[in-house]
């Protein structure tokens, strides 16, 4: 998608969820709106109440910061301090998502939600992971921010407003004012400037109308200002980030591509069933039944001289025969490497006949929660078969075992966050095991070519979807490899 | 013989009438999809229907879904019509397919490759089988099942000569056969036939039971 590559050049910052909710009016550049009417338009008054909200949620969200801070520091000596820290790292998202609900209904912004916390795998990564937390930190920044803003802007507001409104009736409430003494001694009553310069005359009472008349149509613009500072710190820091969203984006083309080649491979054995393959039995046939009248000419011996043509004939359409027939097994096994059709009849029943064609004994076995056709996706079954099969070929080959032990069974997920990913959330687990010599050394970061390279090529394919492949193999006591992939290819719904 | 066929690629659905008429068969119907032969079947079994085919040839894999709808047509047929011969055929062995195909009675039954056709004289030399009331298993599916059966106590004891006499009793092949295949005398057949009933713990009454099921002892285990 372009529009997330390539910033949209007017953006003062540009964060692509800002051209991606930019309806007819762009948040971030609001069409002004007409000097004289701006006090009366609705959008005026939401921003005021925006402000009036946003002086109490402010306030607090500054004492959750503060308390974050003093909290996470005061305890990070212990563990468990950083434990707490970390949770109200994680906590201030919370912030964040009541900001943009304030901003869409108040603020006329739709900003997205960043990607949702994923925890770390183990202690340390879920620590990690609390602590490195991006969307946290960021929406206790915008706390921070924020705050200052509001404040500013509320005070800015009230003044210009009250003023306004005030010094437009002061001709109706300035007489239940006190009289006061000037410095000279004169008496008074009316809003005085200084100690000496009263509004009590009629051409001053018209002046101060006409000034609270400007301030009272400045009030919006005013207004508009600090809360358009509050909408673009709403936008920049509580969205998606830009490498978050790419990370999306990417994520989404991949998982197309990893199903694409799952589709393409599917149909490519579906037509090779229809077509080459219904065509070759048919040649096989017919090339067995010539065989068969040609033996029988050969044989009855009639026609005399024409005998060993016959031989020779029959002699050719026995070679076209043997080869068709191989030609014929060669191309089942072809097919079922692009992609085995009983594979649509559940993963149970591929890997049945997938341990049953094994050269060591396989023993298979599927959780029958996985059974329902809709528990996995169709590139997930294939990928999950692949894996099975490519495992135990590994362990018929280099194990030296007795039998290959399978297990698939649905699994909870504890996979560490890729930061920004919107990740599945159920797994299938795999595990095979061997009870053969073990020691395989695998070198899953630098494979060389030869060795270990089908399991490297394996882990590609498993990572490809955010899965992972662990070996576990100390010499002389078996292999065992786990393996877990999501139920469903990452970035399609 | 009188052979009902159900097959959706048109060139080998033509290719076997013409092979089979040719050799003096009667082809009683040659279906596309699995609800065409439920259909045809039921036609040919009510009264005043030709009668039930010696032999029902079926594709595994047909439309609309094409995963296993012959296979389903061929249960329900053999569970309707108990003994009716039944000849799958398919471009793949699926061990699952052939265990629910051979899950009761395996007797008039026949699990077939495809290619298995272009040997024409056994191909026709398995339909009579069929026809007959033996089972025919295609040496694919035998080793399958085999494969399959890896754990089962009772076949592991079986010495690698009767592993090779119990594969060819399951393709259906007469003692007589089997000692040809297998360049043995027939007593010689005779005696590892008697010791895999023996260690498959088969209790002696009429040979033939016997050997269905021993076959089935692969199947079910």
């Amino acid at each position: 998608m372009s529009t997330t590559t390539a910033p949209h050049p007017q953006a003062p910052t540009p964060r692509a969820s800002s051209s991606r909710t930019a309806g007819p009016d762009n948040p971030l550049a609001p069409a002004p709106l007409g000097f004289f009417g701006a006090p009366f338009r609705r959008r005026a008054w939401s921003e005021l109440l925006y402000l009036f909200a946003g002086i109490v949620t402010a306030s607090v969200g500054f004492a959750y910061l503060w308390a974050t801070i003093g909290i996470g520091v005061g305890l990070a000596v212990t563990v468990v301090g950083l434990f707490v820290g970390g949770w109200l790292v994680v906590g201030a998202r919370a912030w964040g998502a009541l900001y943009r609900a304030m901003g869409r209904g108040l603020l006329g912004v739709d900003v997205p939600a960043p990607p949702a916390f994923r925890r770390g795998r183990g202690f340390w990564g879920w620590l990690g992971s609390q602590l490195g937390d991006t969307a946290g930190w960021r929406a206790l920044a915008f706390l921070f921010l924020n705050f200052v803003t509001t404040v500013v802007g509320f005070v800015f507001s009230v003044v210009f407003l009250a003023y306004g409104l005030g010094g437009l009736t002061y001709g109706i409430w300035y007489r239940w004012l006190p009289m006061q003494q000037a410095p000279d001694g004169t008496m008074h009553r009316g809003a005085s400037f200084g100690d000496n310069w009263f509004v009590d005359t009629h051409g001053r009472m018209w002046a101060l109308a006409g000034v609270s008349v400007v301030m009272l149509w400045l009030w919006p613009q005013v207004q508009r200002g600090f809360v358009h500072l509050s909408r673009l710190l709403v936008v920049n820091l509580l969205g998606p980030t830009q490498a978050s969203l790419r990370v999306a984006d990417l994520e989404r083309s991949r998982g197309r591509t990893v199903e694409d080649a799952d589709a393409r491979l599917r149909r490519i054995e579906r037509d090779l069933h229809d077509g080459t393959q219904a065509r070759l039995v048919a040649v096989a046939m017919q090339l067995g039944e010539a065989k068969e009248q040609l033996a029988g000419a050969s044989s009855s011996g009639e026609g005399g001289a024409d005998v060993p043509a016959v031989g020779d004939a029959l002699g050719l359409v026995t070679l076209a025969h043997d080869s068709t027939k191989e030609a014929l097994t060669e191309l089942r096994e072809i097919a079922r490497g692009i992609h085995p059709p009983v594979l649509d009849n559940g993963l149970a029943a591929a890997l049945d006949t997938l341990a049953a064609r094994s050269p060591v004994r396989t023993m298979v076995d599927v959780d029958p929660a996985l059974a329902s056709r809709e528990a996995l996706a169709p590139a997930i079954e294939a990928l999950a078969y692949y894996t099975v099969a490519e495992l135990v070929t590994n362990a018929a080959k280099h194990a030296r075992g007795s039998t290959v032990w399978v297990l698939v069974e649905p699994a909870a997920a504890t996979l560490p966050p890729a930061p920004g990913a919107t990740g599945p959330a159920r797994f299938v687990r795999i595990r095979v095991r061997d009870d053969g010599v073990g020691g395989a050394a695998v070198n899953l970061t630098d494979p060389r070519p030869g060795e270990g390279s089908g399991l490297a090529g394996l882990v590609e394919r498993v990572r490809a979807v955010d899965g992972s492949l662990d070996v576990v193999s100390p010499a002389g006591a078996g292999t065992r490899v786990d393996v877990l992939l999501p139920t469903v290819v990452p970035g399609e719904k | 013989m009188r052979i009902l066929i159900a097959e959706d690629s048109a060139i080998l659905r033509d290719g076997l009438v013409a092979l089979l008429q040719r050799r003096g068969h009667e082809v009683v119907g040659a279906l596309p999809d699995a609800d065409a032969l439920r259909a045809a079947y039921a036609g040919l079994v009510r009264d005043g229907g030709s009668g039930a085919p010696d032999v029902v040839v079926v594709d595994i894999r047909m439309p609309p879904t094409f995963t296993d709808e012959g296979l389903r047509a061929a249960i329900e047929l053999r569970t309707a019509h108990p003994g009716q011969g039944v000849l799958v055929f398919s471009q793949y062995v699926e061990t699952q397919f052939a265990s629910r195909l051979l899950a009761d009675d395996a007797r008039g039954l026949g699990y077939l490759l495809k290619d298995r056709v272009a040997d024409v004289g056994e191909f026709l030399g398995a339909l009579e089988r069929i026809a007959g009331g033996q089972t025919v298993l295609d040496p694919e599916v035998v080793t399958q099942l085999m494969g399959a059966s890896r754990g089962d106590d009772g076949l592991s004891r079986l010495t690698p000569r009767e592993r090779e006499v119990l594969e060819l009793m399951a393709q259906g092949r007469s003692n007589g056969a089997i000692a040809e295949a297998l360049f043995l005398s027939y007593g010689a057949v005779e005696k590892n036939v008697t010791s895999i009933f023996d260690k498959l713990g088969l209790p002696p009454d009429g040979a033939d039971h016997r050997r269905v099921l021993a076959v089935l002892r692969y199947l079910n285990a």
